[in-house]
């Protein structure tokens, strides 16, 4: 709660007079929190306090808006058993962009910028096990679990905007740390490219409107 | 793990440090120096009196985005200036860089702030009279002596040479100038249009004013400092400025030497050159007696038009007993006038056969046909024409023709009847009658007009209209037609046209 309010406090103090403001949509926001790829939409605001800068906050969520863990299409070994599981992920966040326009004019062009935020970040793995021995109880790590997280992404952006001229568009990449990716406990058989990045990069392309 | 997160976190503070202006303090200018030519202007900022040129100004963030002074000076017309002061961009770029913490921090600190200029100099221009009558004076042409690769000064730095690539590339193709020349004479006494010699309108334009102008620059100096789009600094120019005859050609009637001083403010590289000039036209409007001199030559102009004096003999009153036989007895005296581009009417105003008309229906004519009520044709030499007002003397060589009396059109009183009497349309149509009354006593173009609803259509021109005692008050000259525009006539008053083409009855 605490991160929603500096956001929207950041906003409205940058808010000057000469601002523009542009409502953006995020058509494809690629983004790795785990070390599979994962798209994402957005929506979210675009405010130019100088003719160089511009920040912006981004309300983020999953592309798939009713994740299942679905097929149980990984398969690894775990202590003596073969595991089979699937994983879903729901994600839902806020990122502040702070932008600076490298060529001159009219906030449009290419730029390169910072970005702050958190995600919430549920991962679902509903594991199946198998083993050789005949008999063996299943064990208490095979039940399909549920891993809230939070994660604090920071990194730098690069991208091309055009200007906030009625309706506008971006294409960005960005690379950067998913902080506190570490401090999950997720159940011990995943594979490395479901476990929480601590490197990440997004991409994507947003169109605006603004004015 | 300690390790890890200090190194950031020391990145973060180091970062964040520079770029907090309260701690690195400013890098541009915080202040500037503005005057005004002439100087002891009143300095206005944002409505509020500050202080007299030259003032010194230093930012404050309280003052806005965009500072706006007001200069005001008695006689002078009130002239405003705009300043945006910027963040530099090194600092922009911490702010962006660091989720722009560092902006909110140094948002109301001055020191973030540079000014684009350290000092700023703005002309004043002196009020316009009200004039009555505006000096119409076209521009043909912007000459240069300047030869190509010329010196032009300096740009942030840098030589200007003359050139198409220059900057002041508009010098090099000095008719592109004459749209400056009209700018800066905008709203002054002088009626300044852009005109092309040898074509109809222009040639119009310069037969009405007599006279046009042609400046010629003969140098420019700059000396302009500022960021690749703006530019400030004084820009030095000299000109000549030649008001030329439009009656004999090359020949000059006034020649002012002129050197000015352009202080730009801001303006893109390129327009320097044009705002240059309209500044230098504006001082040649407020130049002492210029206007006197123009008036005395366009004065000399017009009498020189009117030609020498014609003597006619005033004829006698066309007799007639009532008003029902005055229209059939005074049409005796309204001819039509034929040339091989068409036909207009006219009026004899002396019996021994000189008839007033209309410039247009003779035109460029020395000899012209003229078909008198009665059926026959006569040749008549054009004696005289004013093209100024539209009129022409004409005569037939005859005797005791039947004259029209020459009334008083400054006695005629709005809705007294008129009638006019032409040949419309057709040279079968002559003698035509049509009725209405006087609407109004107009001045279109600095000329005097009787306008009337009375039905003209062309060929009517150069005819009479007669008042209600069958005496002539004017010349009929044009009327404005158009979609949904009905009675709208104009005629010479005969006075006017009796002095403009010379003319003196005697008893």
């Amino acid at each position: 709660m605490r991160t929603h309010c500096f956001f929207l406090l950041l906003f409205m103090w940058t808010n000057g007079a000469i601002a523009q403001v542009g409502v953006r949509a995020t058509l494809f926001h690629f983004e790795q929190q785990t070390g599979r790829s994962g798209l994402n939409w957005s929506i979210g605001l675009d405010h130019d306090p100088s003719d160089r800068t511009s920040i912006g906050v981004d309300f983020i969520s999953q592309m798939n808006l009713f994740s299942e863990a679905g097929d149980r299409t990984e398969s690894t070994e775990y202590d003596g058993y073969n595991v089979f599981y699937g994983v879903a992920r729901t994600v839902k966040g806020l990122q502040f962009r702070s932008t600076y326009f490298i060529s001159a004019y009219g906030n449009a062009g290419f730029y390169m910028g910072t970005y702050v935020g958190f995600r919430s970040i549920e991962l679902t793995v509903a594991p199946e096990v198998s083993s050789s021995g005949f008999g063996s109880p299943t064990p208490n790590w095979a039940r399909t679990t549920t891993t809230s997280t939070m994660v604090f992404p920071v990194g730098l952006r690069w991208g091309l905007r055009s200007e906030m001229d009625t309706w506008y568009q971006d294409v960005y990449f960005a690379t950067g740390f998913q902080l506190g990716a570490g401090n999950a406990t997720l159940p011990p058989f995943l594979l490395a490219k479901d476990k929480l990045k601590g490197f990440s990069i997004q991409a994507g392309y947003a169109i605006g409107f603004g004015g | 793990m300690y390790i890890r997160c200090l190194v950031p976190t020391g990145l973060l503070i180091i970062l964040l440090a520079s770029g907090c202006a309260s701690i690195i303090g400013g890098t541009g200018k915080q202040s500037l120096t503005l005057n005004t030519e002439p100087g002891g202007a009143v300095v206005y900022l944002n409505g509020n009196e500050k202080g007299s040129t030259p003032f010194t100004y230093s930012y404050s963030p309280d003052d806005g985005k965009e500072v706006v002074f007001e200069l005001r000076q008695p006689g002078y017309k009130s002239a405003t200036v705009t300043v945006r002061p910027e963040r530099n961009n090194a600092v922009l770029f911490a702010d962006a860089m660091l989720f722009h913490i560092p902006y909110l921090v140094d948002k109301n600190d001055p020191r973030m702030y540079a000014l684009p200029t350290g000092d700023i100099t703005v002309n004043l221009y002196k009020e316009t009279p009200e004039v009555a009558m505006r000096q119409m004076l076209p521009i043909t042409a912007v000459t240069t002596d300047l030869p190509t690769r010329a010196d032009l000064g300096k740009l942030h730095g840098k030589p200007v040479k003359l050139d198409k690539e220059s900057p002041f590339r508009d010098l090099a193709q000095p008719e592109l100038l004459t749209g400056a020349v009209s700018s800066g004479l905008r709203d002054t006494w002088i009626d300044a249009r852009v005109v092309r010699m040898g074509t109809t309108k222009g040639d119009e334009a310069l037969q009405k004013a007599k006279m046009y102008l042609r400046p010629n620059v003969k140098s420019l100096k700059a000396d302009l400092s500022g960021e690749r789009l703006t530019c400030y600094g004084p820009v030095e120019l000299e000109m000549d400025w030649k008001v030329m005859s439009a009656l004999g050609k090359d020949s000059v009637l006034v020649s002012i030497p002129q050197r000015t001083t352009y202080y730009a403010n801001g303006d893109r590289p390129a327009d320097v050159v044009n705002a240059a000039i309209t500044h230098a036209a504006r001082l040649f409007a407020e130049e002492e007696g210029l206007q006197e001199r123009l008036g005395g030559h366009y004065g000399t102009s017009i009498a020189l038009s009117k030609g020498g004096e014609v003597l006619l003999a005033a004829p006698p009153a066309i007799v007639f007993n009532s008003r029902r036989e005055m229209i059939p007895a005074l049409v005796k005296a309204v001819v039509t006038i034929q040339t091989d581009k068409g036909h207009g009417s006219g009026f004899i105003v002396s019996s021994d056969g000189f008839l007033i008309t209309n410039e247009h229906v003779v035109g460029n004519e020395s000899i012209v046909r003229v078909k008198f009520e009665q059926g026959f044709t006569l040749d008549a030499q054009v004696v005289k024409v004013n093209k100024d007002f539209d009129l022409a003397l004409v005569k037939v060589q005859a005797t005791d023709l039947p004259a029209l009396t020459i009334g008083d059109d400054s006695i005629l009183m709005l809705g007294e009847e008129l009638f006019a009497i032409g040949t419309p349309l057709d040279a079968t149509l002559g003698q035509s009658v049509s009725r209405g009354v006087l609407s109004g006593r107009r001045e279109l173009d600095g000329r005097n007009y009787l306008q009337t609803d009375v039905s003209i259509n062309p060929g009517n021109s150069g005819g009479p209209f007669i008042d209600e005692d069958g005496k002539v008050v004017g010349v009929a000259t044009m009327k404005i037609s158009g979609k949904g525009l009905e009675g709208l006539g104009f005629g010479v008053p005969i006075s006017v046209a009796l002095e403009m083409l010379n003319i003196r009855m005697t008893r």
